[in-house]
């Protein structure tokens, strides 16, 4: 068992969880990456890559689903089984993903990667994206330490 | 009467013409640089060095070759690399 707390200030992961639960209901609704090769014209195989892949993602959100249904997560807890956890890093990356290509289209990626801009000057749902994807990307961190 | 033999034809093996293969991640601005080391290490076999060099490159240039030879492996670490959500492309180089 992986278990440690975010460093997080408990405040922040409480009021965040909401929309944390909400993305994630709706990873389910995204399609999954296309075959790697554009001009591939092999349909059967296109067919069967993207069904595995559709299975594998599936696999993968539903362990990150079990750390977001265990109640002390909310409080800034992270229990995870340890053969979960490269699951969970996976479907924290698509929902990293999800936050960023639909919450937070305002921000540039410069922003988003040097963290330069003044949280107080953007919208509050925009501002509450923000902090869910500081949240995620903690439980990321702190996931790769664990198991490296 | 006896004919001459046939004269034998020589035949010169040409060198495989396979194509081979590339396996190209894409930069995106989300992937913390720590889980993309971690991703090559894991999926490539890279040493620390080496994965940080290809996530650099990734990162700086948008993309990186990650891995190039035969179609079937190529495959295989393209799917790999999509299942850990990184953006990949196969390129075929004739």
């Amino acid at each position: 068992m992986i278990e440690f707390r975010l460093r997080v200030d408990s405040r922040i992961t409480r009021a965040v969880y909401p929309l944390i639960i909400e993305c994630f209901s709706e990873l389910g609704k995204q399609p999954c990456p296309d075959f790697p090769l554009v001009e591939e014209r092999d349909e059967e195989l296109i067919r069967s890559w993207k069904q595995s892949m559709r299975d594998d993602f599936i696999r993968d959100r539903q362990s990150l689903g079990r750390l977001l249904s265990n109640p002390r997560f909310a409080h800034g807890y992270v229990e995870i089984e340890n053969e979960d956890a490269e699951l969970i890093l996976r479907a924290l990356a698509e929902a990293r993903l999800y936050l960023r290509s639909h919450r937070l289209e305002s921000f540039t990626d410069e922003e988003l990667e040097r963290a330069d801009f003044s949280l107080k000057n953007k919208m509050p749902n925009e501002q509450s994206s923000y902090l869910a994807y500081l949240v995620l990307a903690e439980i990321q961190e702190r996931l790769i330490c664990e198991i490296s | 009467m006896i004919s001459e033999p046939a004269t034998r034809q020589k035949t010169v093996r040409q060198p495989s013409l396979a194509p081979v293969w590339r396996v190209v991640v894409l930069n995106d601005p989300v992937n913390l640089m720590n889980y993309v080391v971690m991703v090559f290490r894991k999926v490539l076999g890279f040493d620390e060095k080496k994965a940080n060099l290809h996530m650099l490159e990734v990162h700086e240039k948008g993309k990186s070759t990650v891995w190039s030879g035969n179609r079937e492996r190529a495959e295989a670490y393209a799917y790999e690399l999509q299942q850990w959500r990184l953006q990949t492309l196969l390129v075929r180089d004739d």
